[in-house]
């Protein structure tokens, strides 16, 4: 997952240097960002014993 | 009478040539401040890539790479402003976009490393890995993602002063590109090396101890 996560990012990147269009930008930068951030909510599997 | 308007008019013209070459200097500013953004996180990705990972032999944790991400996806907002800078085509508004990527971002690379910090906030935990200056790698992870935020709200306070003006010269314009471009290698490095840290699992362990793909 961590490497589709980074071709996620590596497209977004590519997009955004080569085209113009900003709402193709904007979505691929976003579903790269989901996709990282679900990547990471999958990582997150306890709650802490911590207070706050 | 006539002299004073004379001269009222030449101090108004002299009061607007002052204006625009401030903003043009603010201008020129701003672009290599947003080059200097991704000059940093390229050089803190390339440390933590071939010092700590291929120097030093520490494989990173599943969070230090989401936190790798968060880092590139931060950038990605002053790639934006500085290669739509360089082809003249920036507005306020792709402007505004560049920063909002590089905040929401660093927000979201600000929650994973909390996250780790967290997991290894009791006292007598060792940490995760090599600590510099007394700070682990996801402690420094954090304090970045404050200084893009801090950055972007130094930017935003100014207003349209720093919207970026793209250097004329080919040797600034060039480098402005290298840098881009280095940005988006630095990316497809981590794609392969974490390919070669993850192999064909869907997931990384906890603990990384060898490089799967190849046995």
């Amino acid at each position: 997952m961590d490497t589709i996560v980074f071709g996620l990012i590596l497209a977004a990147a590519i997009i955004i240097v080569l085209n113009e269009k900003r709402w193709i930008i904007v979505t691929s930068w976003v579903v790269a960002t989901v996709a990282a951030f679900v990547l990471f909510i999958h990582h997150v599997t306890t709650a802490l014993p911590l207070n706050f | 009478m006539t002299t004073n308007t004379s001269s009222s008019a030449s101090h108004s013209r002299t009061a607007a040539t002052l204006r625009a070459e401030a903003d043009y200097v603010a201008g020129r500013l701003g672009f290599w401040a947003q080059v200097l953004f991704i000059v940093a996180y390229v050089g803190i990705l390339s440390t933590a890539m071939f010092v700590f990972q291929f120097g030093l032999g520490e494989m990173p944790c599943p969070l230090c790479i989401t936190q790798r991400m968060a880092m590139m996806l931060a950038s990605l907002g002053p790639v934006y402003v500085v290669t739509q800078s360089l082809r003249g085509l920036l507005t306020t508004t792709k402007f505004m976009v560049g920063l909002g990527m590089a905040v929401l971002g660093a927000i979201v690379g600000a929650i994973m490393s909390t996250r780790q910090v967290e997991l290894h906030i009791l006292p007598g935990d060792p940490g995760y890995g090599t600590a510099i200056f007394g700070l682990h790698l996801y402690t420094w992870a954090l304090i970045t993602f404050m200084v893009v935020l801090i950055f972007a709200g130094v930017i935003l306070l100014f207003g349209h002063e720093f919207v970026p003006i793209a250097p004329r010269s080919r040797g600034g314009r060039r480098l402005a590109w290298i840098i881009v471009w280095a940005l988006v290698a630095t990316i497809a490095i981590n794609m392969l090396v974490v390919f070669a840290e993850e192999g064909f699992n869907w997931f990384l362990p906890d603990d990384p101890t060898r490089y799967m793909l190849f046995g």
